[in-house]
């Protein structure tokens, strides 16, 4: 328990008042002229550079800005704190760096704003490194191909979307169609199958009520302990919601840059472009399409760029980005849409349809797509991912003959049924990532055939006896096979027998 | 066929001999013979036939029923030594799942057990973490509350302790250490 | 409409004009300031003036101090603005103000140095987390 001492904090004071003792000499100053809308126009400070941090003395302590536009006459200084606190006529004065950030595992089970503070309630947060906030990403020659998997524990996405660790993955789809449950999933299973992935969750603009619900559940999960959260809620500047994705980013790059491997994500990247239209029409930018700024795309494709696999050379961590983008009405042609499809490396399509049909998660299989593919994928899951594929794509191209049932032929029937079995295989819990033993045998159980004497409605069921079995009965086994290496012959023929056993008991 | 009834008629009457004391007659004899003959004929050739179909068809069908009689009691008896087999089996398949069960209910209890008592940990690292959260919060406002009565109290005595000249050489002072940086 | 011309490049002209002895375009700016209806910018050309001044080795700069300085402390702080600015000619525009306490503040268009204990006061009060 934190003691309170009170030598500590005389101590403190005693410093406190021995840093009075020095003079600063002559400072470069400049003055506010007026400000408005989370913008400060400063005058003077002729000498200021692109995004440099200029801090602003007020009533109530330091405000500080960056400044985002360098006109002949004057600077305009986005503010980093609420404008309520800044008079005209205010003193400002240059702080002589780029905004940065703390970085470093102090960070990790904390809740911050995107300059770092801690918005948990706790310590304050001290680092021993701070990382910039706006950075270039790694030249090509630093990167490797993405070659190790990140599993996600969700079985469509792991069996055919595969997420490789340096990819850049696009969750998109319309409100409450799932998006975040994705990315909570996701975090969770890095804690369950102990990768050792460290999670930061960039929350912009999102509701403080569903980002505290997050905490918790992740808590409860016992994820927290290796995750970094940065919250903006809605009625944060917009500043700030511009930052937090950056922020992150440079929290995330520490872990990389020392030979470990993050998972981001960003929640989402709709909010972060209206938040930086917002700014840019404040600063009398000229607006483009959709009054968003012309370099709306940059501002997506320099965070995303940092997102990669580093070569052997630099340590090999990796950067995984898990973007996520709300659409309206399922229009995935829109502009932030399309820029953000352009730039990843593949994307998670979400139907609003399937949703409420109940498959959930609702991803759309013709949709969806990861340029890495297999080259990520476990090799466990890569033998049966296949012929799920098939089989639902052969499923997708017969489903409006299902309503005809009696009339058709055994061939399609057969077809028909077992793409009912692999659509209700799929679906998937909230909270329960499965791990790679799971879903092979799961998988395996319906495209080889041995679960084709029980009904689709029982397909979970039988699939939850048939997990419980094979982890009570050959717990070693399965244990072997969660490594990821495609499983011997014997093995297979072992999982086949217990298969046909629990078959039987689902049997119509 | 009058004539010739009235020909064995009055044949009969002459003619004795041996055949006559024995009261056979000859003629009547042998057509008797020959309508014994006839009849012999006609019963072999379309009455003898077909009872002996009868009769045989008879004979086929009750052997054809003892035949099958044998063949229903031999299935009995493999049926018997089926189900034999079958309740067997069940029985043992039962036996395995009343295992199964007890050992998933096992595993099952213990991760009750287990989640529970992580549960009760994460409360008391809760608890101490709030505790901790309330020290840091007291630890502050003291601070700052120190902090604005040192100011106060520094700016009450010095603004009646500074002189024109402790003033001018504060000056000369702070502006020599401005230059020399 | 003639288009609007940056303050930096009126002051500039001002300030080349003005060294050259022509006070005349003091009146010339203002009439200017009047008819663009810009005068509520007055302040900020004064202060781009004398930033100009002080590229080209003239510093023009406001002094406040708790009490009224001697010639000696004056000196002293001239000396030291021609140090900072390599400067060939400083002029000192003087003011008292009692709520320094003690200590001077001296500002010239670009930079300021505040040595006063109101300052370190401030200082102090601002360490509060």
């Amino acid at each position: 328990m934190t003691k309170l001492s009170v030598t500590e904090l005389s101590r403190d004071l005693r410093d406190a008042i021995t840093q009075l003792e020095t003079t600063e000499g002559l400072e470069k100053v400049g003055i506010v002229t007026r400000v408005g809308d989370g913008v400060a126009w400063v005058h003077g400070l002729q000498n200021a550079g692109y995004s440099e941090v200029l801090t602003i003395e007020s009533d109530a302590g330091d405000v500080e800005a960056f400044a985002l536009n360098l006109n002949e006459d004057e600077i305009g200084a986005v503010l980093l704190g609420s404008d309520s606190e800044v008079k005209a006529g205010a003193r400002v004065t240059l702080k002589g760096e780029t905004l940065s950030v703390p970085v470093g595992p102090e960070l990790l089970g904390r809740v911050v704003d995107p300059l770092g503070r801690p918005l948990d309630g706790g310590a304050p947060i001290k680092t021993k490194q701070r990382g910039v906030v706006e950075r270039e990403a790694i030249g090509v020659m630093g990167r490797k191909s993405v070659h190790e998997p990140l599993m996600t524990g969700i079985v469509s996405i792991d069996a055919m979307f595969p997420i490789g660790r340096g990819q850049r993955e696009l969750i998109i789809g319309d409100r409450q169609t799932g998006k975040t449950a994705i990315a909570i999933d996701t975090m969770i299973n890095q804690a369950k199958q102990k990768t050792g992935v460290v999670n930061v969750y960039v929350a912009v603009g999102q509701k403080l009520s569903k980002i505290a619900r997050l905490v918790d559940r992740l808590k409860e999960e016992g994820v927290m302990d290796q995750t970094i959260i940065v919250a903006t809620g809605p009625s944060d500047s917009a500043s700030l919601l511009y930052l937090a994705p950056y922020a992150g980013t440079a929290m995330g790059e520490y872990f990389r840059d020392n030979g470990e491997h993050a998972l981001m994500i960003y929640d989402d990247l709709t909010k972060h472009a209206v938040a930086y239209r917002q700014m840019s029409l404040l600063l009398r930018r000229p607006p483009g399409r959709e009054a968003f700024p012309g370099d709306v795309f940059y501002l997506h494709s320099r965070l995303l760029e940092r997102s990669a696999k580093l070569s052997d050379d630099l340590g090999a961590g990796s950067l995984t980005a898990l973007p996520i983008i709300e659409t309206q009405a399922g229009d995935i042609s829109a502009y932030i849409p399309t820029n953000v499809i352009s730039i990843t490396d593949g994307q998670i399509f979400l139907e609003t349809d399937l949703f409420y049909q109940g498959i959930r998660p609702a991803i759309s299989a013709g949709l969806s797509v990861s340029r890495v593919g297999g080259a990520a994928q476990t090799k466990a899951v890569k033998s049966v991912g296949g012929n799920l594929k098939l089989g639902l794509s052969q499923f997708r191209e017969l489903a409006s003959f299902a309503q005809f049932g009696s009339d058709l032929d055994d061939a399609t029937k057969s077809q028909i049924d077992r793409g009912r079995r692999l659509t209700e295989l799929l679906k998937q819990s909230q909270y329960q990532p499965m791990g790679v033993w799971e879903q092979f045998v799961s998988i395996h159980a319906v495209t080889s055939g041995l679960f084709d004497v029980v009904d689709p409605e029982r397909i979970k069921d039988a699939q939850g006896a048939l997990v419980a079995k094979l982890w009570t009965d050959h717990k070693a086994e399965m244990r072997e096979l969660n490594k990821g290496d495609k499983p011997s012959d014997d093995l297979i023929e072992l999982i086949d027998s217990v298969t046909k056993t629990v078959a039987k008991g689902f049997e119509d | 066929m009058q004539s010739i009834v009235t020909f064995i008629a009055s044949a009969e009457a002459s003619d004795g001999g041996i055949m006559g004391a024995f009261g056979i007659d000859v003629p009547t004899l042998i057509f008797q013979g020959v309508a014994f003959l006839l009849l012999v004929v006609v019963l072999g050739k379309w009455v003898f036939p077909v009872f002996m179909a009868a009769v045989d068809r008879r004979e086929e069908r009750i052997s054809e029923s003892l035949k099958a009689a044998d063949e229903a009691r031999q299935a009995a008896d493999t049926a018997g030594e089926d189900v034999a087999r079958l309740l067997k089996e069940a029985r043992n398949e039962a036996n395995e799942i009343v295992s199964t069960a007890k050992q998933e209910a096992a595993v099952m209890v213990q991760d009750a057990e287990t989640k529970a008592r992580n549960k009760a940990e994460a409360i008391a690292a809760a608890s101490l973490e709030e505790l901790n959260k309330e020290v840091l919060a007291a630890k502050k406002m003291l601070r700052d509350e120190t902090l604005d009565l040192v100011a106060l109290a520094t700016e009450k005595v010095v603004s009646k302790t500074v002189s024109d000249g402790v003033d001018a050489n504060l000056i000369k002072a702070s502006l020599k250490e401005a230059g020399e940086r | 409409m003639a288009q609007r011309i940056s303050r930096r490049k009126l002051s500039e002209h001002v300030a080349s004009r003005l060294l050259n002895g022509d006070s005349s375009v003091i009146t010339q700016l203002a009439a200017h300031l009047v008819e663009t209806r810009r005068t509520k910018e007055a302040d900020l050309y004064v202060y781009d003036i004398e930033a100009t001044l002080l590229n080209k080795g003239v510093v023009v700069a406001d002094v406040v101090s708790a009490r009224h300085l001697a010639q000696e402390t004056k000196d002293a702080i001239a000396s030291f603005l021609q140090d900072s600015y390599s400067a060939d000619r400083v002029e000192l525009r003087q003011s008292v103000d009692p709520l320094l306490i003690g200590g001077v503040r001296v500002g010239t268009a670009d930079a300021e140095y505040d040595a006063s204990l109101r300052r370190r006061l401030t200082k102090l009060q601002k360490m509060k987390v």
